[in-house]
């Protein structure tokens, strides 16, 4: 193996006016590759005394063996050499994950325009005829660092923009399983469906914009005879509204606002949420509807703060707002919310939407509104409950012409037997 | 949306067209401390322009109306559409933001106040 390191002789000239990103001459290495000792040692010379540190080797398998080791900025081989030629050197170090960046420069005699392309063809960067002059080898040599400090930069941006990709994979993985782990949380607020006390059934859909949304709703016992339903809409989406939505329920658990000011009193309980969750500096507010079902005489109690949509289906077809006009909770402090109550029957339903079902847009931008919801409710109300739910969900998606909502959507549906 | 402003003989209206939405916030709230900067004693918002107004904007007209009322400003909606108008007189804001027919009448109302 002939690895040589010639000290730079005295007197040598370094190359004037590198490129930014190319290293000193001194810190550039070049391979030459030859099987002819005197014309690999005269171009050995020619670069050693601009400064550049030359490795040599007599063929492409020792070339190989050195670039291996060495890692050289620039490879400059002979075409015709046995045991492994420039264009089998060539192939073998483009093959290479390793070593493919290095400037390979062909050292021929060939200066036919197929060869060349031949010689491309195998991966090599640039050609030098054997009889090329000093300046010549060296102003190839200087392009082909530039080309590899190019090179060089682009790896390392490519680099970067790798590892930030990376980076904001593994965040954005991290925060998807938080949101994964919210929304299990949120929608275990949620109640089941089916059976909620004798006599009473309840179905529902919940269709949040995003992984997380603002919609909540509810029916839980609120003493021994009475049953809280509510639904309420958080401004906003995502998880900022989901965590103020999750927050106001807390205080709609029956040992809380129900049992402090009364399970029937939902005027009151609006009142205290509106004291207890202001309008937030950015706006940020509540549309809640809550009701209050007394069982024994299943008359219905409930109050309303700027939640509009709740209806009541009759066994027999007619249909009632369940609507007291109140401004949202968190608007204006000391307003008071009025109760107003129904008795219900047999077969009667209630249906309780979010905002963001009945206003869906049709891609013209006409929004399918209160009046087609309601009609939709009505037209449906023949069929079992779950299916009456999930027919409305339907034709608010064909209203809209899509699956997936903008905004967040429920709908809930309770039956009285 | 799109807001353009205009100053008027006792106050500054805003014509906001479009939908006003979640997205509109920042151009919505920029046109109110300007014209809250101008010391303007009336703030005129007109939703003649406006085919949609979502919860968001319920709120951002919210806030508005509250940090008026901080700077001795009153603040007046103008024209909604009907689709808009049902939306607000669902969620009662005529209790707490006056809506006017037109312009003119909300400046008499200020005036006879």
């Amino acid at each position: 193996m002939a690895i040589m390191n010639h000290p730079v002789p005295e007197g040598a000239r370094a190359p004037v006016g590198l490129p930014a990103g190319i290293e000193s001459s001194s810190a550039v290495a070049i391979l030459v590759v030859d099987d002819e000792p005197v014309s690999r040692a005269a171009l050995a010379l020619k670069l050693e005394r601009r400064g550049y540190r030359v490795l040599q080797a007599g063929d492409g398998r020792e070339g190989l063996t050195i670039a291996r080791c060495e890692h050289p900025d620039v490879i400059i081989s002979d075409w015709m050499m046995p045991e492994m030629d420039g264009i089998a050197f060539c192939d073998a170090v483009k093959a290479d994950g390793a070593l493919r960046v290095i400037y390979f420069i062909l050292l021929t005699v060939h200066d036919q325009p197929e060869q060349i392309v031949e010689g491309f063809n195998h991966g090599a960067d640039d050609f030098i005829g054997k009889t090329a002059s000093t300046p010549e080898v060296i102003a190839r040599v200087r392009a082909g660092l530039r080309a590899r400090a190019m090179m060089r930069q682009l790896e390392r941006t490519h680099q970067d923009l790798a590892d930030s990709h990376e980076l904001l994979v593994q965040k954005q993985e991290m925060m998807e399983m938080d949101l994964r782990s919210a929304s299990r949380f949120v929608r275990s607020l949620l109640p089941k469906e089916g059976q909620l006390v004798p006599g009473v059934h309840l179905a529902w859909e919940y269709l949040p914009s995003l992984v997380l949304g603002g919609d909540l709703f509810g029916a839980v016992p609120w003493g021994d005879d009475c049953l809280g339903l509510y639904i309420l809409d958080a401004s906003g989406h995502g998880a900022s509204a989901a965590l103020r939505a999750a927050s106001l329920v807390t205080f709609l658990r029956a040992d809380a606002l129900p049992q402090q000011v009364g399970p029937r009193e939902t005027g009151k309980i609006m009142a205290a949420l509106n004291h207890l969750f202001p309008l937030s500096e950015a706006g940020e507010y509540f549309t809640v509807w809550i009701g209050s079902l007394h069982l024994p005489t299943r008359e219905l109690c409930f109050s309303t703060a700027g939640h509009s949509g709740s209806v009541l289906v009759r066994k027999d077809g007619r249909m009632d707002h369940l609507f007291q006009p109140a401004l949202p909770v968190g608007f204006g402090s000391g307003t008071s919310y009025p109760a107003k109550r129904v008795t219900l029957q047999a077969g009667d339903r209630v249906i309780l939407p979010s905002d963001g079902l009945y206003e869906v847009p049709s891609p013209n931008g006409e929004r399918w509104g209160l009046t087609r919801f309601m009609q939709t409710v009505l037209d449906s109300c023949d069929r079992p409950l779950v299916q009456s739910i999930k027919e409305v969900i339907v034709q608010a998606r064909c209203w809209q012409e899509h699956h997936r909502f903008a905004d967040d959507a429920a709908l809930v549906g309770l039956e009285f037997e | 949306m799109h807001i353009t402003e205009r100053s008027i003989r006792g106050g500054t209206v805003l014509m906001l067209s479009g939908e006003f939405n979640f997205t509109g916030r920042r151009t919505f709230n920029d046109a109110v401390k300007k014209a809250w900067a101008a010391n303007c004693p009336h703030l005129l918002v007109n939703l003649e322009g406006v085919a949609f107004l979502d919860s968001a904007a319920l709120g951002l007209l919210a806030i508005a109306n509250q940090a008026c009322q901080e700077k001795q400003c009153r603040m007046s909606l103008i024209k909604p559409q009907p689709y808009v108008a049902e939306v607000l007189k669902l969620a009662n804001i005529q209790k707490m933001i006056p809506i006017h027919a037109n312009e003119e009448e909300a400046l008499k109302m200020v005036v006879r106040a």
